[in-house]
């Protein structure tokens, strides 16, 4: 590999901040040749990110175990669960807590009644459903395949409406890497969700982007279309043009700004996944009337 | 005395950098990071924990180790290193 100049590097720790993949990269320049020229200030403000990281990592765990101990079984959604996939938990960058409770009723619930918590400064959000997915069964404890599913659901609702990122992406090629699953089951359950066509882009994307062996049915996708939204908007959309000020302003000026994005993701979303799009424009659309 | 727990020492190709629970943090040299260790390591540990440490590596005289151990202290209770 040749020398990367000092604007690449500059370039690759912008690119890694907007995609929340730093944690990623700390550690491959942390197994480096020592040889190989990395420039000291590289160096230090990735040590400094890295540690920053796992601060909050630890912060999300302590949260996490105060939520287990005084409620029954909650299911992880997302975070913490699948930094456990990763070669180091810890240099996953966390956000808030997304959590499901099989039985709803055992679910804490926020002063004022709502699903939303914050604990020691950490979100928590209480989902009503394992999938995002409409009319999918309940959950007790998720199958590798559900899994696979939900994490696949998750990275398809951001990317045709706010965005997608690179970080969603790791989360299940090291998912696809780690777990056990039956292929058949999960064809079969692509199939039921009506999903097949986006999950073989997004496997497609994991072999020929991150060198990881996720399920394909079948070869010749063309993968342009999802780096182009990865690159768009990196984590969440959020660094996409505009989005940053529609975040800041009231939740109204947020919902239209979703949709005006989902409506541009028109062409994406009715080619890999009608039956999701129209679903998820009509109970955007819904929520606004 | 004992170091605090939410200030650490990280160390990646040669380089040392001190974090503070603020999110300040500064490159420290390879001594730093090596007495940090020996005292975080330690758990609880005195003058002479340290002071044994800088015999034992740099080879230097026991009066001398003594005085960069009581140096080393100061700076880090200046600094608020310890609890």
């Amino acid at each position: 590999m040749a020398p990367l100049t000092d604007a690449e590097w500059k370039s690759l720790q912008t690119l890694a901040a907007q995609q929340s993949v730093i944690g990623i990269v700390y550690a491959g320049v942390s197994r480096l040749p020592e040889d190989f020229p990395v420039p000291d200030d590289v160096t230090l403000q990735l040590m400094a990110e890295a540690s920053r990281i796992r601060k909050r990592s630890a912060l999300v765990a302590g949260v996490l175990a105060k939520v287990k101990e005084q409620f029954n079984d909650p299911i992880v959604l997302k975070g913490p669960a699948v930094a456990a996939f990763y070669p180091e938990p810890e240099l996953r960058e966390s956000g808030d807590l997304d959590l499901y409770f099989p039985d709803l009723k055992a679910a804490p619930t926020a002063p004022d009644g709502s699903s939303h918590l914050n604990i020691d400064g950490i979100d928590i959000d209480i989902h009503r459903s394992y999938f995002d997915l409409r009319l999918r069964p309940a959950v007790e404890i998720p199958s590798p395949e559900a899994t696979l599913l939900m994490l696949s659901a998750h990275i398809l609702k951001h990317a045709f409406s706010s965005g997608t990122g690179l970080r969603q992406i790791c989360d299940i090629a090291l998912a696809y890497r780690s777990l056990e699953y039956d292929e058949a089951a999960l064809k079969a359950l692509w199939k039921e969700c009506g999903l097949v066509k986006w999950n073989n882009l997004l496997s497609a994307f994991i072999r020929e982007h991150l060198g990881v062996q996720a399920l394909l049915i079948s070869e010749g996708e063309d993968t342009g279309k999802l780096l182009s939204i990865v690159l768009e908007g990196g984590n969440f959309g959020h660094f996409a043009a505009d989005r940053r000020k529609a975040l800041e302003a009231s939740a109204a000026s947020r919902k239209t700004d979703t949709l005006k994005r989902l409506l541009q993701k028109a062409p994406f979303g009715l080619s890999y996944a009608p039956g999701k799009y129209l679903g998820y424009i009509f109970s955007l659309t819904k929520g606004n009337l | 005395m004992k170091l605090r727990h939410d200030c650490n020492v990280v160390s990646m190709r040669g380089k040392h950098l001190l974090t503070l629970p603020d999110g300040r943090s500064f490159e420290v040299n390879e001594s730093f990071a090596f007495l940090w260790k020996v005292a975080s390591d330690a758990g609880e540990f005195t003058d002479e924990t340290l002071a044994d440490a800088i015999f034992y590596e740099y080879g230097i005289s026991p009066s001398d180790a003594s005085a960069e151990a009581a140096m080393t202290i100061e700076l880090w209770q200046q600094y608020s290193l310890i609890e």
